[in-house]
């Protein structure tokens, strides 16, 4: 069988799985609305309106802390006879593909819902609207390729919920930085040239680091 | 094992780091290094490192002892 | 191999790196500097802070390398060489945070300046390799401790290097010397002379460091064989 047909079939029970299931989802999505409306307590109720710095910085870290939470059950709360099974028919690289694709569209939403509750409370104050999105589509990738592969090394380690913190949020500083970067460029209004080389930099961790974690996954090895 | 030798290795940090910082913090101190155009500073640079390297001997010292130990068994 | 060359090569390189340590040390307290009215005499730290980051981001490589070897060949001896260096590199970046702190007070004025990028960043990567040690206390199956710690070391080596190199050319300032963040040197702060002595003290104290990390190696593989004759019997 083909890579992407298996990816896409991994996709698939996903999806299902997640469907089926739909309180974790929906946990997800009190805790980035619980999360938006704790900011609002904290800042907006004093300032009319609050800086487009402060506005950034809320936003991006609500996001970081709901990926934490949403990607670390990836790989931690698989039933492990299951898994084994299932991976015995697929290879590696299409579980890890599968997972940070998955992971990519789950933080997309997380990211649009957060947007959306943003959007009632503290208003948008974004000036270049594509390269905002631009910025949240790579900063979606990037968070949850890195979560990902972090996901799968916790998971091997005893009290895993807290070493997925540990170990993931030093990796992810250096593109985490360059998305709050560009968005705050996106959010001033300026060009595309302004930002060109963040982007490139950006799209080049990204690749760098899916390639890794297709090539570093299957020395983790599923069996337990 | 392995848990001790983290544990030492971290309280040696700790205690480092918190006497730089007695040392940075104290203002009179600092006026006296200050003087001759900062050359004292380079002098403490030079002890820390050395400082740095000994207690790493001395916690490998330790990892040896454990073998003897080891071998007296 | 004749035991003449055996000795050449067990003791060279470390009488190499005695003799630069002790010249450099030596030759960098009263050798003349370029005046300059912010650091006047702190100058001289190039020979003594500089030199450690250098230290750490070689041994940090060397320590990349070998959990590269790991994951192609999984011995017990790839994985000791591997978590070896990379626990010298992160003392020697200590040292090198600690001393920068000292330099710090003197040139800017605070032990703690966080507006500069290069303290962020390796502040970060410290925490990184100080994480890699939390993983490796906790995972209780030796083979299965090596093999995952490899991969988080190849894993995380990318974000230390743009921590480290790339971050701080891209924030386009910093309080450190050398054209906006960059790691090398500043031609104007350093002359052709000081920069003799810093490359001279760099390689001492690089090799200073891979000297304690192969005794380091060298007593777990030690620890390592007794276990498992204790076993054996």
């Amino acid at each position: 069988m083909q890579l992407y047909k298996q990816i896409f079939i991994l996709l698939n029970k996903e999806w299902l799985l997640e469907w089926r299931q739909r309180n974790t989802l929906n946990g997800l999505l009190l805790y980035v609305a619980c999360a938006v409306f704790i900011c609002y307590l904290g800042i907006g109720m004093k300032l009319e309106k609050i800086s487009p710095g402060i506005w950034n910085a809320l936003f991006w870290i609500i996001i970081l802390f709901a990926s934490v939470n949403a990607v670390s059950k990836s790989f931690l709360l698989e039933r492990k006879g299951l898994s084994i099974y299932m991976y015995t028919l697929v290879r590696p690289q299409a579980v890890i593909l599968s997972k940070i694709i998955y992971n990519a569209l789950l933080m997309l939403i997380i990211a649009l819902v957060a947007l959306i509750f943003y959007s009632l409370v503290l208003g948008i104050p974004v000036q270049n609207k594509s390269a905002f999105i631009l910025t949240m589509v790579l900063g979606a990738v990037a968070i949850s390729s890195v979560f990902t592969m972090i996901a799968a090394i916790a998971a091997k380690a005893e009290n895993s919920f807290t070493l997925m913190a540990v170990l993931g949020i030093p990796v992810v500083i250096p593109l985490f930085l360059l998305v709050l970067r560009l968005s705050k460029n996106a959010i001033d209004g300026l060009s595309y040239s302004v930002s060109v080389q963040d982007f490139a930099m950006l799209i080049a961790l990204n690749a760098i680091y899916v390639a890794l974690s297709v090539i570093l996954f299957p020395f983790i090895g599923v069996n337990h | 094992m392995i848990r001790l030798q983290k544990k030492s290795l971290l309280t040696w940090l700790l205690s480092v780091i918190a006497l730089i910082q007695t040392f940075a913090q104290n203002s009179s101190t600092e006026g006296a290094l200050r003087r001759q155009g900062g050359i004292y500073i380079v002098i403490i640079i030079i002890a820390i490192i050395l400082t740095g390297l000994y207690v790493f001997l001395f916690l490998l010292e330790r990892k040896i002892k454990r073998i003897e130990k080891h071998l007296n068994k | 191999m004749n035991a003449k060359d055996k000795f050449i090569q067990n003791y060279s390189w470390k009488i190499l790196s005695f003799l630069c340590v002790v010249i450099a040390y030596t030759v960098g307290l009263v050798m003349k500097v370029p005046n300059d009215a912010k650091l006047n005499e702190t100058i001289r730290n190039l020979y003594y802070h500089v030199p450690m980051w250098f230290g750490m981001t070689i041994l940090l490589i060397v320590s990349l390398v070998y959990a590269i070897k790991y994951l192609s060949k999984p011995t017990a001896e790839n994985d000791f060489y591997s978590s070896g260096f990379a626990t010298t590199g992160v003392v020697y970046g200590i040292l090198g945070i600690i001393t920068g702190m000292f330099w710090g007070a003197y040139a800017w004025g605070t032990p703690w300046e966080m507006k500069d990028p290069k303290m962020i960043g390796v502040s970060i990567g410290m925490i990184l390799y100080l994480a890699y040690f939390v993983l490796r206390g906790g995972i209780a199956d030796t083979q299965q401790r090596a093999r995952i710690s490899a991969v988080y070391n190849v894993f995380a080596f990318p974000s230390f290097i743009a921590l480290i190199y790339i971050m701080p050319r891209l924030a386009g300032f910093s309080l450190h010397p050398g054209k906006e963040g960059n790691p090398g040197l500043n031609p104007k702060d350093a002359d052709a002379q000081m920069r003799i002595v810093f490359y001279i003290s760099t390689v001492g104290v690089t090799l200073l460091g891979v000297w304690i990390t192969l005794l380091q190696i060298r007593i777990k593989k030690i620890l390592f064989n007794l276990e498992n004759q204790q076993h054996n019997i």
